[in-house]
């Protein structure tokens, strides 16, 4: 563990310090601190939904179109059990569409099987040849070494969102980070049952269900992910792909939840 | 490398936008008393008293015309915007206070109904600044202050929203287009009315103008203090102007006339700015 | 020629408005994000949006000393170490002892304009750490060795040849122009930087309180690298940046991407709370979160707390006419330009004289109060500035003797006319048939340097409705 403190102790101190106090004694009269204040009230309420999704919407449909809207793709499925014949045909696809040479497609860089949710995902890879990598731990170097070239990855997802077609990745035991970022080509597994009409509504559930730390303090990093990595940087012309991964598949199932 | 491509193109018929109208009084245009026409006092503004009095003859004219009764209090000089703009508030009180002391007594005697100015900054420096300049200032001054935001009113705005104007007798043979100066659109939100007034003029449509609610770079003493980025922001203006193929622009500022025909001039374009009120008074020869 | 940052003001302008090929790039850009922000706002209900994102950034400025303490707190609950830096020097400090302590030998970063503010890489590098940018722009300019110039596109400045050069140049890459191949070749470069880096640092654009947790908005994926790949995240947040709530953060992710870039939502939006827990795959093994002053407490006590509402977004910028036409450098050696660097590059100064003249570079048009996502009244925050800055005598004797000389007649009926008297005389005797003045003397030839100057009416208005 670092030793920063003991080092600079006083002086960090000092700087807490003097910050908060300094603070404290500005806004003793908030209201003098701003030359347009505007609430006067404390808010009682949280703040309302940016996107409206009408009740009837079908969700999946909805996640689909706003997926594909920012260069992601998508299938729905029916059936939890058409998972990994989807997965096999959409990374053959993306195998025999390869342009570039030092990735690997023989493996795939994936969350543990059993965070995939899918019964079977493994073995059906497995007997496709494809190497289902679960990095244990990507500090060690030859860990990393090894998930650097792998052009696929797969996860599943904690939660997506329809109005935007986001999905939420939750980092853990069994769930990588790397698998959603480091590989060409992002697969990603959304059941049904996760995914809520719009941003809003995922974090009100979590916290009706009193799963906000666990979702988001536990987890050490969650990210919601929408669509391909992209950057407009030169003259405003959108490329895909610039640090984190080119594609985005989403294979929406129904599970029994 | 090319030319500002990718601007985007606004039609003439242009949103009407709120401003930070939230954060300010929205005005009761039902203000004149029953039994009576309507009386205002005018506001001429110093720009137009000064430079462009055609402008205010024609203002008074159109009120006239419209059924307003039009007194013009001598003592006016100026609203005290140059002063204010420029960081120099004390002097800027002093010309408010004269303004309020001009004005006052008319309003609060009950001997005019309305304040009415050709000039939406002048307008918008009575409604919104004064607030601001005279945050500091006895009861009695602030309370004065308040009463007059509420009945100063632009030209445009009082013809259409007060005394209920939807066209003039004013014709125009020229193709003429509209650029919405920032202080009647923003801080005003006054681009339906002079707009309507103008589809008036004659059969065939205003014209759109590309950026027609872009700033053209007058802002005041900004005119004098940054003249090379103003004269930019004028260039622009006066190259969307070119494009549109308008003869005229009609503006509701004399500033933002001054600076916008000062550039067309100086760099040979044909277009010219006219002032609504002159558009609009009903007039023998067109202007020029 | 390029805009020197360090340079007087009215050169930095000079300099501006002269390159045609930054002011055209620019000028094209603005546009596209102003559209592209118009048709994401038009598209939802934006007042709405904008009260609720103005509650949520205003409760919090009013809250900040509470939040500060609870975010210290749950931070730290969550395995973070939390430091305060009063000002940029003890902030590089803390950085580099950080780095010394890990043996940090290379580290990568993410955009961040408050380490842009503070100057971290110089002090970095001075330390001998090597440090590269991470996101496209900012690569791009690190490799130019060039400040950014927009708060959101910080190579905006810059057209596609430009970029093409320094990547055959610096990089090696064969000669193109397809931002695709110039995006891979950066992506390739970056890639093996990112793997090997000792080090990640990044800026926060919300640091919620109630969970601890640092949110970054990225489009590229750089944010989720930096924070995910080295072994020790630093993250530097302005002590602004704090809200109360997870439900405050995610409005506010989609208010400023909205704004900023038209997109719904950024392509990631990381929230990070904490180093990798035990059994986890991969995260960093330490955290440290810098809480940076340098100024901010200033704006508060100054009574300018709207400036701290503040998200990032940029809309200021996309839609300010000036901005347009003299692009970011030009505002000076500040990373935060356009309307909001107007206000805070001043209030955030030591020496407010060196920065006088930009609450003074706006017309006032009203078009970035209408954009801003928190509702922040910039043009009111100039008008103050500018009392402030002529109150203390910061302006020039050219420019208090043209205001005095235009407001002094106003004061009183009588020096009314004696001034209409003298304007009129003055056309007279200045004028030709044409009614045009051409030339005025200084100050005013600021004027008829461009433009003409119409005469004095001959009669004014006062003396015609007398004549009626």
């Amino acid at each position: 563990m670092s030793t920063v403190h003991n080092g600079a102790e006083g002086a960090w101190l000092q700087g807490r310090t003097e910050i908060l106090d300094r603070l404290k004694a500005a806004l003793a009269d908030p209201d003098a601190r701003f030359k347009v204040p505007e609430l006067q009230v404390a808010r009682t309420m949280g703040p309302s939904p940016v996107t409206d999704v009408s009740g009837d919407t079908d969700l999946s449909i909805l996640f689909g179109a706003m997926l594909d809207k920012v260069g992601g793709s998508h299938e729905i499925l029916d059936d939890s059990e058409a998972v990994p014949g989807a997965v096999i045909r959409h990374f053959e696809t993306l195998r025999n569409a390869r342009k570039e040479d030092g990735l690997s497609f023989d493996r795939i860089l994936a969350w543990a099987p059993d965070k995939l949710g899918i019964a079977g995902l493994g073995d059906t890879l497995r007997q496709a040849h494809i190497d289902v990598v679960v990095p244990p731990d990507l500090n060690k170097v030859e860990c990393r070494e090894q998930a650097s070239h792998i052009a696929v990855g797969i996860t599943g997802a904690d939660a997506a969102m329809a109005s935007t077609g986001t999905v939420v990745l939750g980092s853990g035991p069994g769930r990588s980070r790397s698998a959603s970022l480091l590989p060409l080509h992002h697969i990603v597994l959304v059941a049904m049952s996760r995914l809520h009409a719009t941003i809003e509504a995922w974090m009100a559930t979590l916290r009706e269900e009193g799963r906000l730390d666990e979702a988001l303090r536990t987890a050490s990093q969650l990210s919601l992910v929408t669509g391909p990595s992209k950057s407009a940087d030169i003259e405003l012309t959108l490329t895909l792909g610039v640090h984190g991964p080119r594609t985005v598949h989403a294979i929406v199932y129904r599970d029994g939840a | 490398m090319t030319k500002a491509a990718g601007e985007p193109a606004r039609s003439a018929t242009s949103r009407l936008r709120l401003p930070g109208v939230m954060l300010y009084p929205m005005l009761d245009p039902t203000h004149q008393p029953a039994g009576r026409k309507p009386r205002v006092a005018l506001f001429v503004t110093c720009i137009v008293d000064v430079m462009y009095p055609d402008v205010g003859m024609a203002a008074v004219s159109l009120l006239g015309e419209h059924g307003a009764d039009v007194v013009f209090p001598e003592g006016q000089t100026c609203c005290g915007q140059p002063a204010f703009n420029s960081g120099r508030r004390p002097d800027a009180r002093k010309i408010a206070v004269g303004f309020l002391d001009v004005f006052g007594p008319l309003v609060e005697s009950g001997e005019v109904d309305a304040i009415v100015a050709p000039s939406g900054s002048c307008v918008a420096m009575v409604r919104h600044s004064y607030e601001i300049l005279l945050a500091e200032a006895r009861p009695k001054v602030r309370e004065r202050a308040h009463r007059l935001a509420e009945c100063t009113y632009e030209l445009t705005e009082y013809l259409v929203d007060v005394l209920g104007v939807d066209s003039t007798d004013g014709r125009s043979d020229q193709r003429i287009t509209y650029h919405a100066c920032c202080h009647l659109l923003r801080d005003l939100g006054v681009d339906r009315q002079p707009r309507l007034l103008l589809e008036g003029l004659r059969d065939e449509e205003v014209i759109d103008l590309e950026g027609a609610d872009e700033c053209c770079g007058f802002g005041g003493m900004f005119a004098l203090w940054n003249a090379d980025i103003s004269t930019e922001m004028g260039r622009r203006k006066a190259r969307h102007l070119e494009a549109s193929g308008a003869d005229v622009v009609a503006v509701a500022d004399v500033g933002c006339m001054t600076h916008m025909n000062g550039i067309l001039t100086r760099d040979g374009h044909r277009c010219r700015a006219v002032h609504v009120a002159e558009l609009l008074a009903k007039s023998d020869d067109s202007p020029s | 020629m390029k805009v020197d940052v360090e340079a007087p003001y009215r050169t930095r302008i000079r300099q501006a408005l002269e390159d045609t090929d930054v002011r055209s790039a620019v000028n094209r850009a603005m546009g596209q994000l102003a559209e592209r922000r118009e048709r994401a706002v038009g598209a939802i209900d934006n007042e709405r949006m904008r009260v609720d994102a103005r509650a949520a950034r205003e409760g919090a400025i009013r809250q900040l000393p509470n939040l500060l303490e609870e975010v210290e707190r749950t931070l730290t609950e969550n395995g973070s170490v939390v430091h305060w830096a009063r000002d940029a020097g003890e902030a590089n400090r803390i950085v580099v002892e950080i780095a010394r302590a890990r043996g940090v030998q290379s580290a990568v970063k993410s955009k961040s304009m408050v380490t842009e503010e503070i100057h971290l890489n110089k002090a970095l590098e001075a330390a001998g750490i090597d440090v590269v940018e991470t996101d496209l722009g900012e690569y791009i300019i690190q490799l130019a060795d060039e400040p950014p110039s927009h708060l959101v596109a910080p190579v905006i400045h810059k057209r596609a040849e430009d970029i093409s050069e320094l990547f055959q140049e610096r990089l090696g890459m064969e000669p193109s122009l397809d931002a695709a191949v110039m995006c891979d070749t950066a992506r390739q470069v970056l890639r093996q930087r990112f793997l090997t880096a000792d080090m990640g640092i990044s800026g926060c654009n919300f640091a919620i309180a109630e969970t601890g947790t640092v949110c970054l908005i990225t489009n590229e994926g750089n944010g989720r690298m930096v924070t995910s790949l080295p072994p020790v995240h630093v993250v530097i947040a302005g002590i602004e940046k704090v809200v109360a709530t997870p439900e405050d953060a995610l409005l506010l992710w989609q208010a400023a991407s909205r704004n900023a870039t038209g997109q719904d939502v950024s392509v990631y939006f990381s929230m990070s709370s904490g180093p990798r827990r035990a059994g986890h795959p991969d995260g960093p093994e330490e955290m440290h979160v810098i809480l940076l002053d340098n100024g901010r407490t200033r704006v508060l006590e100054s009574g300018y707390a709207d400036a701290l509402l503040c998200i990032r977004c940029g809309a200021c910028l996309d839609v300010c006419p000036v901005y347009r036409e003299i692009g970011g450098h030009a505002y000076g050696a500040t990373p935060y330009s356009g309307p909001i660097g107007s206000i805070l590059t001043p209030l955030m100064a030591d020496d407010m004289g060196a920065t006088k003249d930009l609450p003074f570079a706006s017309s006032l048009c009203g078009s970035c109060r209408d954009a801003c996502p928190v509702r922040i009244d910039l043009p009111r925050l100039l008008l103050e500035l500018r009392s402030e800055i002529v109150a203390e005598g910061q302006t020039s004797m050219a420019e208090s003797a043209t205001v005095k000389g235009l407001t002094l007649p106003m004061l009183g009926p009588r020096r009314y006319r004696w001034a209409t008297r003298v304007a009129q005389r003055f056309g007279r005797l200045l004028g030709a048939a044409s009614g045009y003045l051409s030339w005025l003397p200084p100050p005013l030839s600021a004027w008829t340097r461009s433009r003409v100057f119409p005469r004095p009416a001959a009669k004014t208005f006062r003396e015609l409705w007398r004549d009626k």
